[in-house]
This record gives structure tokens, sequence and C-alpha cells, in this order.
């Protein structure tokens, strides 16, 4: 089990992180927020690349970073932008890394040619990585991390850069790799861990807002979500005075989907609400969000 | 395993192996250089393979006999004046009349040539004696006190190392350490050339291979942007021992190749068979009238080795302080340009400190100033590096020093934010 225990991440005057508390069992869990969240600093603490300035990380008990290398050993990492060198191949440089992971070269070159066949990079093994796609870097990215059969898997945004067939292959090798071990996924992309997480953990304010399931985030906005049709003339006043989460145009009519407090009119639907809605109207004020929606 | 892939990682990096090639052209260029000489020599190794590098009584007597002979026949030879009787072929070729106009064939006259250079060390062998008497490592001792302004302590440390050279001229009187036959110093300056010029390029070109070889393997995943990959692996942020590792060896073989190189190159052009083990200290190897005098008595081929040992070790420190500076900028040209500005304040700034305090000297026990007069390691010569253990007491601090900051800086790096 992984525990964050009350840990907070200051740089200098500014707080990223405050007394985040956390628990991690077997499973994927979906890290879910807004660029500039503070994800990417709870990841690579739990990836032992920074350091809690207050708190502690656990692992079965015992802070990782007494832990060192024995932690290191069941931890799997990709990064945002995953590294590699360029006039090597996937099979040379994952070669390497067994050597950093501490494999044998016998067991290496097996978990190699396993990890390269369940990522679909068996055809491609021997050649120069400067030549491959994106999606193909990602896929070398996800065997590295298997290298040492991890218990502690984290993903940084692994679906950026990848075209929508690539993040459906992505989705369905991590549902394949989920027995068995913690698998941490970084997105700010709802669809990559709605289908697959057991658990969506969302930060706002520095400080976790939800670690619980999709079905029961979603229902937060149960009852407090609508779609209705308002008239052009109608729309900046509807703007003005409900939570807008999605709109499309019909004809002369744009049809709002939006949160308010209780049904108020007739013609407002009721509707099932989403991870995605819940994400929307939780980080309504992010500048990101605000940004992506004009 | 890991250290062969750091290793790999060094010498596939393309500017490596050019410099290497590069250096190893311009050395042999440089040496080609001074090649118009080996003929003349040529002539000091036949003269050792005649009478033996030792020079006594016994030689100087065979020796003699030898250049009456020379005599005679100079004795015999008239300008176009007619006038003869000269003694010596120096006499005859300081007369104008003589030379230019020689009545004697060109054959004669080259062989005049070579006789005037045996005249040379005939007659210079005969005098060591009495120069040595005339050397006066006191009165030597106050003329640098007064050149470069010593004051107080510094003038007295200045006066007390010259007294232990003094010592040491009449230990090495008695055992004759001075009375070898060696090429002669003040025409080739061939001990100048080796280890003062050669080894000068030679130190230089290593800094810029150690550093950038360092450099680059220690900085690696952080230009090739895998850092975050290869330092959350099991071995985590200890991969940086591995690679201190590997650049020590990836030098160990450029210093290997580089001044194994050059020095075959140098001894392919110039011949010093016979003279391998003439000391240092031998008078023909002075350039000025205050001949070179080792602490100890060490041969040529001693020197040589002492001299790699040191060029060796003084690029140890310099790779352990670029694997330092590595730790904390993380990036190589930045690394390049800091440690060249290190190396430069290194050498200008003792020249700024005043000469009245021991601190002028002790400012001088840098690896960055030794380096600046590797024909003068283990010699009193220079005010500054004129104590016997110089050089070990320079290297052996530094060393750690170097060693403490990398601890330090490993240790830091442990605990750094790693983006």
């Amino acid at each position: 089990m992984l525990v964050i225990e009350n840990v907070s991440k200051q740089y200098g005057n500014f707080q990223a992180l405050n007394s985040i508390q956390l628990e991690f069992q077997n499973g994927i869990y979906g890290l879910l927020a807004p660029n500039g969240a503070g994800k990417t600093t709870l990841i690579k603490m739990i990836a032992t690349l920074m350091f809690p300035t207050k708190g502690e990380i656990l692992y079965n008990g015992t802070n990782i970073v007494a832990l060192d290398d024995k932690y290191r050993d069941v931890l799997g990492y990709l990064p945002q932008h995953f590294g590699y060198y360029k006039n090597y191949s996937p099979e040379k440089y994952l070669f390497y890394l067994a050597a950093l992971k501490g494999l044998d070269k016998s067991t290496a070159k097996q978990r190699i040619n396993e990890l390269l066949t369940l990522v679909g990079l068996e055809d491609v093994t021997r050649k120069k990585m400067k030549k491959f796609s994106g999606g193909m870097i990602q896929r070398v990215g996800i065997a590295q991390e298997m290298l040492n059969d991890p218990k502690v898997l984290i993903l940084d945004e692994p679906t950026a850069g990848l075209d929508p067939k690539e993040r459906a292959r992505f989705r369905k090798i991590l549902t394949s790799l989920a027995r068995d071990r913690i698998i941490i996924l970084s997105t700010h992309i709802v669809s990559d861990v709605e289908s697959i997480a057991n658990q969506i953990i969302m930060i706002k304010e520095k400080k976790v807002l939800y670690q619980d399931t999709v079905a029961h985030i979603s229902n937060q906005l149960k009852g407090m979500l609508f779609e209705t049709e308002v008239s052009l003339a109608e729309e900046d006043q509807f703007r003005d005075n409900y939570q807008i989460i999605g709109e499309r145009q019909e004809q002369e009519k744009l049809i709002f989907r939006f949160v308010a407090e209780q049904r108020l009119e007739e013609a407002w639907q009721e509707v099932i609400p989403t991870l995605e809605d819940v994400f929307l109207h939780v980080y309504e004020d992010d500048q990101t969000l605000a940004g992506s929606m004009k | 395993m890991i250290i062969k892939q750091e290793l790999l990682k060094i010498f596939r990096l393309p500017i490596v192996g050019i410099l290497l090639l590069f250096f190893i052209i311009i050395n042999g260029l440089f040496i080609w250089s001074h090649s118009y000489i080996k003929e003349e020599l040529s002539v000091l190794t036949s003269l050792v393979d005649k009478y033996g590098t030792a020079i006594n009584e016994e030689m100087l007597a065979q020796f003699g006999g030898d250049y009456q002979q020379i005599s005679d026949w100079v004795s015999t030879i008239e300008d176009l004046n007619g006038k003869s009787g000269y003694e010596h072929p120096s006499d005859l070729l300081a007369d104008d009349e003589f030379f230019l106009n020689p009545p004697i064939s060109d054959k004669e006259f080259n062989q005049l040539l070579e006789y005037d250079l045996i005249e040379t060390y005939y007659r210079t062998a005969q005098d060591i004696d009495g120069i040595y008497e005339n050397v006066n490592v006191r009165a030597r001792a106050e003329e640098t006190i007064d050149l470069y302004g010593f004051q107080g302590e510094a003038a007295e440390t200045v006066r007390a190392q010259f007294e232990k050279l003094a010592d040491r001229k009449e230990q090495l009187i008695e055992n004759g350490e001075h009375k070898h036959l060696f090429f002669y110093g003040k025409i080739y300056k061939m001990h100048n050339l080796l280890f003062k010029d050669i080894g000068m390029i030679l130190i230089f070109e290593l800094i810029i291979l150690a550093v950038l070889i360092t450099g680059a393997v220690t900085n690696y995943e952080f230009e090739q942007k895998t850092a975050l990959v290869t330092y959350t692996t099991k071995i985590g942020r200890k991969l940086v021992i591995p690679k201190l590792f590997a650049a020590i060896t990836a030098n160990t073989a450029v210093i290997i190749s580089l001044i194994g190189a050059t020095l075959a190159i140098y001894f392919l052009v110039f011949n010093y068979s016979g003279l391998w083990h003439v000391p240092i200290s031998s008078y023909f190897n002075a350039i000025t009238d205050f001949p070179y005098i080792t602490w100890w008595n060490i041969s040529f081929i001693e020197y040589i080795g002492l001299m790699l040992l040191l060029i060796y070790l003084v690029m140890m420190l310099f790779s352990g302080m670029t694997y330092i500076l590595s730790i904390w900028l993380k990036n190589t040209y930045l690394v390049f340009i800091s440690f060249m500005v290190i190396l430069g304040l290194g050498v200008l700034i003792p020249g700024y400190i005043p000469l009245s305090t021991n601190f002028s000297h002790y400012i001088h026990q840098t690896p960055f100033f030794m380096i600046l007069n590797p024909h003068e390691w283990f010699m009193g010569y220079s005010p500054f590096t004129i104590s016997p253990y110089y050089e070990v007491i320079t290297i052996s601090s530094w060393a750690v020093f170097v060693a403490g900051l990398i601890f330090v800086s490993i240790r830091r790096f442990y605990r750094q934010a790693l983006h």
C-alpha cells in the first residue's frame, strides 16, 4: 500500500501542494486536474524525483526515501516527456535501462522481448528510435516502466501527443497491466481515465478535493445538471445566471448543458452527469479551462 | 555493464574521436617542425655511442685524443689569405674570410661544421667543473627576490628554499650527476621542447578532452532528457558513481592515446638512444647560466615517467572538478565555460597577491599554476615552485579537496529535485 501522508510542497514562497492525504491499493487511479494544479509535483514526489517539504510518502509503512533502491526496485515511471537516446534501438535502450533496474542479462532479454511484443513494437526492436512516431516512443516508454514488473506504476500525462487510436490502444495496454499493482495515471484528459480508473483523484487549490470512484464523483452533480434550448436573444442572460458545462447550436437555438441548484423550468431536461461534467464544474474558474472553452 | 554502457556513450560522441585525431596531427606537425635539428643531434648520439654519457677523466682522455685529430686537421687548413694554424673548428668558422669563401670542398665544410659541434661538447665537458664552481645558488636567491620583489617572510622562504638547493648542488657535484653528455641545451633546448612546449600542449589538449568527456557523461541524462527515467530506476541517483568511473576510465584511455601517440612521433623523429639514463641535472640540459637542478637524481626516462604521472594526476583532478561542476550545472557548455573561467582565475589570481607573506607561496600551490611549467617539475628553479615537495603537496592537498567536494556534491545530488 502506498500512502501520501499529509504531504506539502513549497517552492520558496509558492505553495504547490498543501497537506495531501491519499491512499493507494492495487488498481488504477486517475489523478485528474488541469495543468498547473500540482499533479506533476505530486507524481514526481511519488517517483522520488522531488521530496516533500512536509509530510512523508510511505510504501508498505516505510518512508520511500528510507527504502531508497528497495522502493525504486518496485517502481515504474513514465514521465510526461519520455526521454530516449535517439540513436539507440528500443531493444538496446531497454537493455541499458534493465541494467539500471538491476536485471541480469538473460532476464532482461526475456522481459524485453515480452514487453516489446505487448506494446506492438516486435517488428522494430532494432530500428533506431529517431525514426519513431510519438505513439511508438510512448509505447517504448510503457515497455521500459514495466521492465522490472513494478508494483507501483506511475504515468504522467501519458497520452499527450497521441492520436485517438493510439489513446485507445494505450488504455487497452494499461488495463491489461492493472492486476496486482498500483497504477497512478496523471492526466487532464477525462476520457483517458473515465473508463479504466478504479478511483479518481481530483486536486483543487493545492488540496485533494475527491478520491472516489467515477460513479460517486459523477453523482456530485446528480439532480443539478440540465439541458435546455435557449434562443439567441436570451443567451447572454442565461450565461450570466448559470454555469455552462457545454453547448451546441441547432438551427436558430442554442442547447446548453448547465448546472443549477434545482429544476426551475419545465423545459429543462435533467441529464445524467458524467465525470467530465464534474471536472468542468469543479475547475470552472481555472484559467486553463477558461481559455480552452473560448 | 553500467560502466561499459557509460563508456560507450562517451566514445560514441564524435567530438572525442575528432579532437583526439586532430590533436595527434597537430602535435605531429609541431614535432616535425623541429625535425631540422635531428641531423645535428645525431652528432651527440654518435659521441655517446663512442664514449658513453658519463664525463670523467678516462672519458675526457679518450675524447681529447680523438679531438686532437680534429684539431690537427683544422690547423692544416689555410684561408684564402694563406692564414692557417687555427686550433679549433670554431676559430676557423669565426674567420669571415674563411667562412665566406671556404677553400675546402662542401663535404669537408660539412665535416668542419660537425667538428664544430664536437668541439662544443668537448670543451663544455672540460669546463663543467669550473662552471659549477661559479654557480652561486645564494646569489641566485637574492637576484630572484629582487626580480620578483619578495619581502618579509616570503623573501625568507625563498632564501630558505635556495639554501636547500645550495646543499643539493653540492651533493650533485659530489655524485657527478651534472657531468653527463646530453643534447646541448643552450643550442637545441631539447628539455624545453619536450617538457615545456610539448608538455604544455599535451596538458591543454588533455584539459579540453577531460572537461568535455567528464561533462558530457555526467550531464548526459539531462542533455538527452532521460534523467527522469534513469534516475528513478533501481540504481537511481547512484548512477552518477559509475559515470564518474566511466569518466576516469575514458580520460585514462584518452591520456594514454594522446601522450602515447605524441611521444611515439617524438622519439621516432629524435633519436635518444644511449641517453635514457642521463640525469636531468646534466649541465648540458641547461639553457641559461643557472642549470636545472632536480631535487633527486632523476634520469631522463624517469623524468618522463614522473611527468606522465603528474599529467595523469592533474587530469584526474581536473576531471574531478568538472564532475563537481556538472553535478551543479547539468549542462556541458556551461561546465566547459565555467571550468575555463576557474582555470583562468587560478592562473591569474596568484599574480595579484602581495609578495610579503607566505600566503603568496601557498596560493601558487594549485594545479592551475603547476601546469604552467612542466619542465621545472621536481626542480629548484622558479621561486613559487622551488620547494622539493611542491608537486607532491599540491597534488595531494588538491586531491583531498576535490574528493571532499565530490562527496559533498554527490550527497547534494541525492537530495536534489530533478526536473
